[in-house]
């Protein structure tokens, strides 16, 4: 039984105090950097490193043998040196068949042909995706950002082989920045922050349950609806793009149900109907912040500050429409059947948010 | 481990064919025929000026740094192999093996580039002319060699296997010299194998086993740095 241990790792970017796991997919949340890191280190490709990495009982830096039985994903992949796509996989699957097999697996059948050389580096990475994906009895399965940056490949298919190669014998680690991934993945996911791994369960939970959390609103009178809500009081921040998104309104609010109600009453004033909406996932500052919070609640410290960074928020609204006015400030009474209360809500960040409804 | 190191004999094949900038092999050896030539209608000693100066000063160890740049390119050396490291190929074997192909193939571009220093300069009457063919074609195989594992040693380090131009650098300046600062460069030896002056006193005889050695330690230093 395939096993992963862990122990005081540290890299440039990157701190793991222990981490031990058996059989089963386990998407990590990390920033880009480290995620990279620790998928290179995992894959024994990263040689200044501290502490102790092993895969049933072998450090993959020092064991050829581990390593071959080790799929990897690199954030950044090599330009092989076959002839085309097909010879490049069939050396490491072992026959032009497979290889065949393998891309299209993903749905990338129709690379088998191309030069490698003319890959771009994202169509490297899906390239090696596929062929991660077709190991035969992997012990440990390490991908960075599999469901990102991986052109022509099918997100559907990578999470189901995921899921297939967990319920096998093999830990499978896929390592993303992006929380919309990570719900999308499935699994026990996890969460590194301040040099530990969490179970990212919790963090994710409370980063979409307490303040700020985001709305998306689809519209036929999306302009209409987003011009209501910038003169309601429990919604923090609007955002609506007349030319890209032109049906989406995008909402901050202080918590679900008070942005919630805001949506639907504004839709009831102006008689608009909505198609959907949707709780978006919450950001990686957020998460990592719960989970911080949570590491110091279990030593008995006080929360963390939230997290300072710049308002991504844009109000892109049409001329002639006043601009919103300012967030009321901290502790004044909701309006319209609002909550002040951010544990309130009972959103499910597992169900909520994991695909634009519009795209849908 | 054998398994390893013919792949990396492979990589390194392929990655030299595969190069476009092979279209510039020409270079060197017109660089050397030209350096030849004008030196010839410039003097005596033509043919241990072109050799001691274009050949082995500057032809032999860039064209060994141009070939590595191939086989190890922008990367350091132990990252270099990791399309065979992946799949479960031993690094160390991998990285001698592409090292030991780099080698075979410097040797020869060493001796092609030495003995058309020698047709440039000399004349087929020349009573010294095959004597000088001969010797210069050995050395120039092995300059060839030992700068690649030179060379090669030095792309271990750094992150980016800059440590490459530091060695050579290093070499150009202080294998230069005849003192006890230029033993441990191939330059110096190279050049005591071609006639120039000696490093501290040595007998030319000993500038052979010397390169040896020092060819030695820099695939001892290869497997040092590089994980399995």
């Amino acid at each position: 039984m395939s096993r992963l241990v862990l122990r005081g790792m540290r890299a440039a970017g990157l701190q793991v105090a222990e981490l031990d796991l058996g059989p089963g997919l386990f998407p990590i949340l990390a920033r880009p950097n480290a995620g990279a890191t620790l998928v290179s280190a995992l894959g024994g490709q990263l040689r200044d490193r501290a502490g102790t990495l092993t895969i049933d009982g072998a450090d993959p830096q020092r064991s050829p043998a581990a390593r071959a039985r080790i799929a990897l994903l690199l954030a950044l992949e090599p330009v092989t040196e076959a002839r085309t796509v097909r010879d490049g996989l069939a050396a490491a699957l072992g026959g032009e068949a497979e290889a065949e097999a393998a891309l299209s697996e993903v749905g990338l059948g129709a690379w088998a042909a191309r030069d490698p050389r003319c890959l771009t580096p994202a169509e490297r990475r899906s390239v090696a995706l596929a062929a991660a994906l077709a190991a035969e009895d992997p012990l440990l399965v390490a991908l960075c950002e599999p469901l990102a940056d991986v052109p022509g490949v099918d997100p559907g298919r990578v999470v189901t082989r995921l899921r297939e190669l967990g319920a096998e014998d093999a830990v499978v680690i896929p390592v993303t920045s992006s929380v919309r991934d990570l719900l999308a993945l499935g699994g026990d996911p996890f969460v590194l922050a301040i040099g530990a791994a969490f179970r990212a369960t919790g963090p994710v939970t409370a980063a979409s349950t307490g303040r700020d959390v985001e709305l998306v609103a689809i519209s036929p009178a999306a302009r209409d609806l987003a011009a209501g809500l910038l003169a309601r009081p429990e919604v923090e921040a609007v955002s609506y793009d007349e030319v890209t998104a032109p049906r989406r309104v995008r909402l901050r609010a202080r918590d679900v149900r008070a942005g919630s109600l805001a949506i639907l009453a504004v839709a009831t004033e102006q008689g608009t109907s909505l198609t959907a909406l949707s709780l978006e996932p919450p950001t990686l500052d957020s998460v990592e912040a719960a989970a911080m919070n949570a590491a110091r609640a279990s030593l008995g410290g006080r929360p963390a500050a939230p997290p300072t960074r710049p308002d991504p928020w844009s109000v892109a609204m049409p001329f002639g429409v006043a601009p919103p006015p300012p967030p009321p400030p901290p502790g004044a009474p909701p309006a319209l059947g609002g909550s002040a209360d951010p544990t309130s809500a009972a959103a499910d960040p597992g169900g909520a948010g994991t695909g634009s409804p519009e795209e849908a | 481990m054998r398994r390893s190191l013919l792949d990396g004999c492979v990589l390194a094949i392929r990655r030299v064919a595969r190069a476009r900038s092979l279209l510039l092999l020409p270079l060197p050896i017109l660089f050397v025929a030209l350096v030849g030539w004008t030196e010839r209608s410039a003097g005596a000693a033509a043919t241990d000026r072109t050799l001691t100066g274009a050949t082995f000063g500057f032809a032999i160890p860039l064209g060994a740094l141009a070939l590595l740049r191939l086989v190890v390119p922008g990367v350091r050396l132990d990252e270099s192999v990791l399309p065979l490291s992946r799949r479960g190929a031993d690094r160390r074997g991998a990285a001698l093996g592409l090292l030991a192909t780099l080698s075979a193939l410097a040797g020869v571009g060493g001796t092609i580039l030495a003995l058309v220093a020698v047709l440039a300069t000399r004349s087929p009457a020349d009573p010294r002319f095959t004597s000088d063919l001969v010797a210069s074609a050995w050395i120039g195989g092995l300059g060839g060699a030992i700068y690649a594992w030179w060379l090669g040693f030095g792309a271990s380090f750094g992150a980016r296997g800059g440590g490459r131009w530091a060695l050579l650098l290093l070499d150009a300046t202080l294998g230069m010299g005849t003192g006890a600062l230029a033993l441990p460069w191939p330059r110096a030896h190279l050049r005591n194998l071609l006639g120039a002056d000696a490093v501290l006193g040595l007998p030319q005889w000993a500038a052979a086993p010397w390169l040896g050695a020092l060819l030695l330690l820099c695939v001892l230093g290869a497997v040092a740095r590089v994980d399995r």
